[in-house]
């Protein structure tokens, strides 16, 4: 399995949901005005079938401009509808050929793909923590904006913000808008939305608008959600500072919060996006990958500067993830970092510490035969190394 | 590699198929209009026997000719549709299988991650980016990190300027460490100064540059033929100069590559390997981090900042309870694993026909 294919998913994707959304809007507007199209001909079939008719040129003069405004009409929707189309189109295909740059054989473009990688990443996490003027900024300095999926984000930050502001509308159009998919998501969303709506009403000491709107809008949901809407109509009989719960839940202001919450999840489920994102997914397993005893080490020689996971931000970070798995030895020489193998044999000084042949030959060299162990800067004689046989 | 050109295929069906027919309908439909603008021009012109057979056969023609329009598009839909199936059968919807959906989500952790990334930002010489970031996650960075990338930014800046002289400044304050590192710095700086020269279309200048400049670097002998080459052969001055950027982000604030993308750039190649054993183990034993204190298959990082002893016996990653033990005749095992050799106070080395006590074993250090 390749990273492409295991990390790629919402890049693609969401282009897709794009286009398919706009492939259903276009395949709508063609059939309206196709009919449009259709129920003109036929008024005027019926009407030249008539003699009486056909002898008033000024009505069958009618009937064509009639047409040909549908026509045009028709033209014009189908030149916008296509175009739409090739352009959620043509993201996609943009989106591929840089995905495909990944396999570049030339080193400098592939390292150049990963670090706009990370930069896409970054982008994302920026996105679902809500930092969106970063995300625009990354995005604009690094050319992000065709490859990575602000569009979406600023579409859901505007409504995001309306329900911060205790408005439903702008979060109600967004269910209307996607309501065939939402349905089969079974999306809790407009539902509660609604109920909102109705504790609003209630808060406000507007009992009777809050019945009619009940009528109106959550009796609908009787069949599947019974429990919930006799949950919310026994507020109508609570004063607003009830301590009783759940209906002191029901009126809490965190419910609003909530709600911003359950939107941005539907929004992820609605383009499939996953809950977390990937900047944060492969971080972890980065770290874990790198993670080992030695980061923890009490004694500070055993960190390694160049270590990720031995500084200190990133250590506090991989402190709950696993280590590496390790079956298999790969040692070191702490003073030249080579591998010990055949060709650079790992020594053992008197106080436990190994270290590799080459490194203390040197050392000994510069220092009339005499070797200084860097952990504990105990001395030495080279000859008192013992050989070590690692299998 | 091959899920992309799968999914390149379906689209470019598609594509296709929107350039094919979105200019076809345009043309057909303004000729059906100029058709019928052209009847009635005549009706109302004429005012005499209209041709009823002709409009109405035309008018059939046209009715029908529409609606194949959007019955072709709904043809479509399985178009479309494949897309999103090739999509969804060539990559992975959910990758968070194989993390912990805990981590990262307290706000501690959430404010180190954001000063990783913002530090990541001032490195990458992403000034603004970073500065609104600090503003909108509402974090603060010590000012002394700030102070050392700011120069180098200023380093940096100018070097995409066509200004090298920041960072010749730069490269004699830090001679010594250069030298040590064997870096290629200077040379690299001189070199693209020669080409700033070369592409203002000054041979002569060029020459006289690389004359007083080059000579130093006897130990450069190839790099200085193929710049001298240069001359004949025009090379893509803005792709060096990225990579004298780089080396010189390289070379001044971190020894090292960036952490964070070490990390990242790891993680990319390990979460593959992950998921795949995440599918290939029981779905319903909980996720593949939970509770366990290492991760189940070995990751080829390409990087070993650490020796890890694992016992060739017991085939486990040594610890601080569970040290490397070396035996008398020098063969190293753990302590779990000497523990379990010993038979009736003494011990035969697993890999030579050396018998020893058990105390006689020393624990030793990697």
């Amino acid at each position: 399995m390749s990273d492409l294919k295991s990390l790629e998913h919402p890049t693609l994707k969401v282009p897709y949901e794009v286009l398919n959304k706009k492939f259903r809007t276009t395949q709508k507007t063609l059939d309206r005005e196709v009919s449009h199209f259709q129920n003109a001909v036929q008024e005027f079939e019926r009407d030249i079938s008539s003699d009486v008719a056909m002898t008033d040129t000024s009505h069958i003069s009618s009937l064509l401009s009639g047409m040909v405004e549908k026509l045009k009409v028709l033209k014009r929707k189908a030149d916008e509808g296509i175009n739409d189309e090739l352009q959620a189109g043509l993201v996609c295909k943009k989106r591929l050929e840089h995905l495909k740059e990944h396999n570049s054989p030339c080193e400098v473009i592939v390292k150049n793909w990963r670090r706009r990688r990370l930069d896409r990443m970054l982008v994302e996490y920026f996105l679902r923590c809500g930092y969106y003027n970063s995300a625009n900024k990354l995005a604009n300095n690094s050319d992000l904006n065709d490859l990575t999926n602000i569009d979406l984000f600023m579409i859901s930050k505007e409504v995001e913000h309306s329900l911060a502001n205790h408005e439903t509308s702008k979060c109600l159009a967004w269910c209307h808008d996607n309501r065939s998919k939402l349905r089969k998501l079974r999306s809790t969303m407009e539902f509660n939305l609604r109920i909102q709506e109705f504790i609003e009403l209630v808060r406000q000491d507007k009992r009777l608008d809050a019945v009619r709107h009940a009528r109106k809008y959550i009796s609908t949901f009787e069949d599947t959600r019974m429990d919930e809407v006799q949950q919310c109509m026994v507020l109508l009989a609570f004063p607003t500072d009830t301590e009783i719960s759940p209906y002191k839940d029901m009126f809490d202001e965190t419910r609003w919060q909530r709600l911003i919450e359950q939107f941005r999840q539907e929004n992820y489920n609605l383009y499939q996006l996953s809950s977390q994102s990937v900047f944060t997914v492969v971080l972890q397993a980065g770290l874990s990958a790198l993670k080992t005893p030695q980061c923890y080490s009490e004694i500070k020689e055993a960190r390694n500067i160049s270590c990720p996971v031995c500084q200190e931000w990133f250590n506090t970070l991989a402190k709950p993830l696993p280590f590496a798995h390790c079956s298999q030895s790969r040692l070191f020489c702490s003073i030249s970092g080579l591998p010990l193998n055949e060709h650079n044999i790992p020594m053992v000084l008197p106080n436990g510490y190994v270290y590799g042949e080459q490194a203390l030959v040197e050392m000994s060299n510069q220092n009339n035969g005499q070797v200084i162990c860097p952990k504990t800067k105990e001395v030495y004689w080279l000859k008192q190394a013992e050989k070590v046989y690692v299998m | 590699m091959d899920s992309c050109l799968a999914v390149e295929a379906d689209i470019d069906k598609l594509i296709a198929k929107y350039n094919k027919y979105g200019p076809k309908w345009q043309f057909q439909l303004h000729r059906f209009i100029s058709t019928l603008e052209r009847y009635k021009r005549e009706i109302e012109s004429q005012s005499s026997e209209i041709d009823k057979c002709g409009l109405s056969s035309t008018i059939l023609q046209m009715k029908l000719a529409i609606k194949d329009i959007s019955n072709e598009h709904r043809r479509w839909h399985s178009d479309v549709s494949r897309v999103g199936k090739t999509i969804d059968k060539n990559f992975i919807a959910d990758y968070t299988e194989a993390s912990n959906k805990k981590a990262f989500k307290t706000d501690h952790e959430k404010e180190i991650l954001n000063k990783i990334i913002c530090m990541h930002l001032y490195r990458d010489s992403k000034w603004e980016v970073a500065e609104e970031f600090l503003k909108e996650a509402g974090i603060t960075v010590d000012d002394k990190l700030k102070q050392r990338y700011l120069n180098l930014n200023h380093i940096v800046d100018s070097l995409r300027q066509k200004d090298p002289m920041p960072a010749f400044e730069w490269v004699y304050q830090n001679k010594v460490q250069l030298d040590a590192k064997k870096s290629d710095l200077e040379f690299k700086l001189h070199q693209i100064v020669f080409l700033d020269i070369l592409n203002r279309g000054d041979q002569y200048e060029a020459v006289v540059y690389a004359r007083t400049n080059f000579s130093r670097f006897i130990d450069k002998q190839k790099e200085i033929q193929s710049t001298m080459g240069m001359l004949l052969y025009p090379p893509n001055v803005a792709q060096m100069r990225t990579e004298v950027i780089d080396l010189f982000i390289k070379d001044s604030c971190l020894s090292d590559d960036d952490m964070l993308s070490v990390c990242v750039n790891v993680g990319c190649s390990a979460l593959p390997a992950l998921l795949d054993i995440k599918q290939a183990i029981c779905r319903d034993v909980g996720g593949v981090w939970n509770e366990n204190d290492e991760l189940p298959i070995k990751i080829d990082t390409g990087f070993a900042y650490h020796s890890v002893f694992a016992c060739p016996i017991l085939r486990t990653r040594s610890g601080t309870s569970n040290p490397p033990m070396m035996l008398v005749c020098g063969h190293v095992i753990s302590k779990d694993a000497l523990n379990k050799l010993e038979r009736s106070g003494r011990l035969k080395c697993p890999y030579c026909p050396k018998e020893q006590l058990p105390s006689e074993a020393r624990t030793i250090n990697f």
